[in-house]
């Protein structure tokens, strides 16, 4: 597939028709495409995705300019359309895809569907797909499953450095098989298909002369009965491995979380621990509010007045300042003695004598003539006041020192709580860790049990199978029509179990080859003792170049990560391109399409001088390159791949909703 | 797959058929002139073709 052109209109920043022209040159097959941050490398990186899948990775799905979509009216229809035109096979093709969007009365812009068309020259001729084929063809051109791989974004490299090491689905596996060449081979085993009615050996056994033999019927009968019921069988084996195969690797994901969740045990009891003493201190610190308050409500008055009362002291206590009161005795209490006329002592009181005088001239200085026996009373209050209060502020102040101690204590257990907490985010609760993992380990020996007794019965059937075929065949021999049938599904047969077998041999040699090339490819970019291997399913594993070291795939950085993500792009690639270069021979068994690399800021992750290697490898490995990428490393780019570059673009932002492509 | 003795398969046929089978299926990869059904007609006839050649 040679990428020729990509057309955008009103495609997000892309305000207008804007064309880019890529390099097709098979000398200089280099298209450099330079842009600052947030100038829409990203974006038209996506454009084709949207054009090919009618999907985007951005959370927005509204593509259209918003520029434009801010001008439009309420009910004003605007449209967004994405044109490629790429050769794939010597055929070439050009597949649009187009969205109108309408705006609503709240101002709006809603998107309807996207409508993808295909169109190709036959003959000189331009042929529309019919709409119902257009994702078919699509998948042949490029299947979604490797789209990401060849339009390959940079800032997403942890994510497919995951993806590309496991867990890849059977639909990647075919369709990196697909790539390789063996695409002939999964059309001819798939229309040979002696499961299917529909396919050469099916259709033989439906075309038997039942009129020869009444029992040939029969027998197709019971034989078809047996064949749906092994197709079945073999479709719930198929969903069988791959849910024993999630199922053990959620079991295993949950064991390395239980063991993390070890140590998580022991933060987690720590911080406990931690919040307990926390809860304490915020506790004791209450508790000492209130005392202080306590304190403070008793002895406020008398201690904010004590500089009073001291200072009244001082004055009470000067001369003469008092009158001669007689303690506890009030005026009541003499007019009781006068009118019993005697005193406590036995004393006569009559009036005019000399005791009656002396009581008398005591009035004065009792209450309520007198205030002395008030002040005495003061001065006696106010000394046990001002001395019960003296040890106010020392209290306080030794409350707040234990206040701040606390204070600080609980921002220390805080900031211990807080790191705890960073260091378990995620982290479930171990029961449901537990729960989880018995419940994927019943799952595996439900799947494993379901598993054994299908393929006991799958067993039983097809010897049954094998039988009453063999007892059709008896009777279909007897007759010369049916006999040349039963010759033509023999051979249909063998041909199918041959195309089995050479596919195998093919498929393993081809895996091998790939992986060979990865590993070539890979050195080349990352030095550093490491080797990748590709199992059946194309999940790639690194290893270090120690056999004692040999059985654990070891976790990559990220310039190891970038490095084998390239080295497998540029793998298929190569492989791709080697397969179809020998595609004139008609009797070679493989073919295959060379393929672009489209690439959203590649070298970010990398050094100056592994920029250096990939620019010098992938222009000779892959049929065209596309590189989206910021100034600096454009830069390099360019002086790296030196006359391999073809076309040059820059991504020229007027403002956050203008781009404008402009050729340098 | 059933195999018997009845049935003698000529190998070199049937390697003559699976080349043009191969052969069939990648031109139309390549042309996409033919449909499922169709193939399975044409792959007949490839089969049924070489088994009448002497």
């Amino acid at each position: 597939m040679l990428l020729k052109s990509l057309k955008v209109v009103n495609f997000r920043q892309f305000f207008g028709e804007q064309t880019i022209e890529f390099a097709t040159d098979e000398t200089r097959n280099v298209t450099v495409i330079m842009g600052e941050n947030g100038s829409g490398k990203t974006t038209l990186a996506q454009a084709f995705t949207w054009c090919l899948y009618g999907d985007t990775d951005f959370e927005d799905k509204v593509v259209l300019n918003r520029a434009l979509e801010r001008k439009m009216l309420p009910g004003q229809e605007a449209k967004v359309r994405v044109e490629l035109k790429l050769i794939h096979n010597g055929t070439e093709y050009t597949i649009i895809a187009e969205q109108i969007y309408r705006k609503d009365t709240s101002g709006r812009a809603k998107g309807q569907n996207i409508v993808r068309t295909v169109a190709y020259k036959k003959n000189g001729q331009q042929e529309f797909v019919r709409p119902l084929e257009v994702d078919s063809y699509i998948k042949q051109i490029l299947p979604k499953e490797l789209s990401r791989y060849f339009f390959f974004d940079g800032e997403r490299i942890g994510k497919m450095s995951k993806e590309i090491r496991k867990g890849k689905s059977q639909e990647f596996a075919q369709a990196v098989r697909g790539l390789l060449g063996l695409n002939a081979f999964i059309a001819a085993l798939e229309h040979l298909n002696p499961r299917s009615k529909y396919g050469v050996i099916g259709s033989y056994n439906q075309s038997y002369d039942v009129e020869s033999d009444k029992r040939i019927a029969q027998y197709n009968q019971e034989i078809e009965r047996i064949q749906d019921r092994l197709n079945r069988i073999d479709e719930r084996l198929t969903e069988l491995v791959e849910q024993i195969e999630i199922a053990r690797d959620l079991s295993e994901r949950t064991k390395e979380k239980l063991k993390e969740y070890e140590e998580t045990a022991k933060l987690q009891e720590e911080k406990q621990k931690l919040e307990k003493e926390l809860n304490k201190s915020i506790n004791d610190r209450h508790i000492i509010i209130s005392e202080v308050m306590q304190e403070f409500h008793k002895h406020y008055a008398t201690y904010f007045s004590k500089s009073l009362i001291l200072k009244s002291l001082e004055y009470l206590s000067e001369d003469d300042k008092l009158d001669k009161g007689i303690p506890d005795i009030h005026a009541r209490t003499i007019e009781f003695l006068i009118n019993r006329g005697s005193c406590v002592c036995g004393t006569e009181i009559k009036e005019g004598n000399e005791a009656y005088k002396k009581l008398i001239e005591a009035l004065k200085y009792l209450p309520p003539q007198s205030i002395g026996i008030a002040v005495n009373q003061f001065v006696r209050e106010s000394e046990i006041k001002v001395k019960s209060s003296t040890n106010l502020y020392e209290y306080v102040s030794e409350k707040y020192r234990i206040f701040r101690q606390h204070q600080e204590e609980e921002n220390r257990l805080l900031s211990d709580i807080q790191s705890i907490e960073k260091k378990i985010e995620g982290m479930e609760g171990i029961g449901i860790l537990q729960s989880n993992l018995s419940r994927y380990e019943k799952n595996i020996r439900d799947y494993e049990r379901e598993k054994d007794e299908l393929n006991k019965e799958k067993g039983a059937l097809e010897t049954k199978r094998d039988r009453l075929e063999y007892e059709r065949q008896e009777l279909t021999l007897r007759d010369e029509k049916n006999k040349k049938i039963e010759i033509y599904k023999k051979y249909a047969e063998y041909i199918f179990d041959e195309l089995s077998r050479v596919y195998k041999e093919n498929e393993d040699e081809t895996r091998k080859k790939l992986e060979q090339y990865i590993n070539e490819i890979f050195k080349n970019i990352y030095e550093g003792g490491l080797s990748i291997s590709v199992d059946e399913k194309y999940n790639i594993q690194v290893f270090v170049d120690d056999e004692s070291n040999f059985n654990n795939d070891i976790e990559t950085s990220t310039a190891q990560s970038i490095s084998v993500i390239f080295a497998f792009i540029s793998g298929i690639i190569k492989m791709a391109r080697e397969i179809s270069k020998e595609r004139d021979n008609d009797n070679k068994l493989l073919d295959s399409e060379p393929y672009p690399l489209v690439m959203d800021a590649p070298l970010s992750a990398f050094d100056r001088r592994r920029i250096k290697t990939v620019c010098d490898v992938l222009p000779n490995i892959a049929e065209q390159v596309i590189i989206f990428i910021k100034d600096t490393d454009g830069e390099l780019a360019e002086e790296y791949m030196g006359l391999k570059v073809g076309k040059r673009y820059l991504f020229n932002k007027i403002d956050e909703l203008h781009t404008i492509l402009t050729p340098r | 797959m059933n195999t018997n003795n009845q049935i003698q398969i000529d190998k070199k046929k049937a390697e003559r058929m699976l080349k043009r089978i191969i052969i069939l299926e990648k031109n139309n990869l390549r042309t996409k002139q033919y449909n499922d059904a169709e193939m399975v007609k044409k792959i007949k006839k490839i089969i049924e073709e070489e088994v009448e050649c002497f």
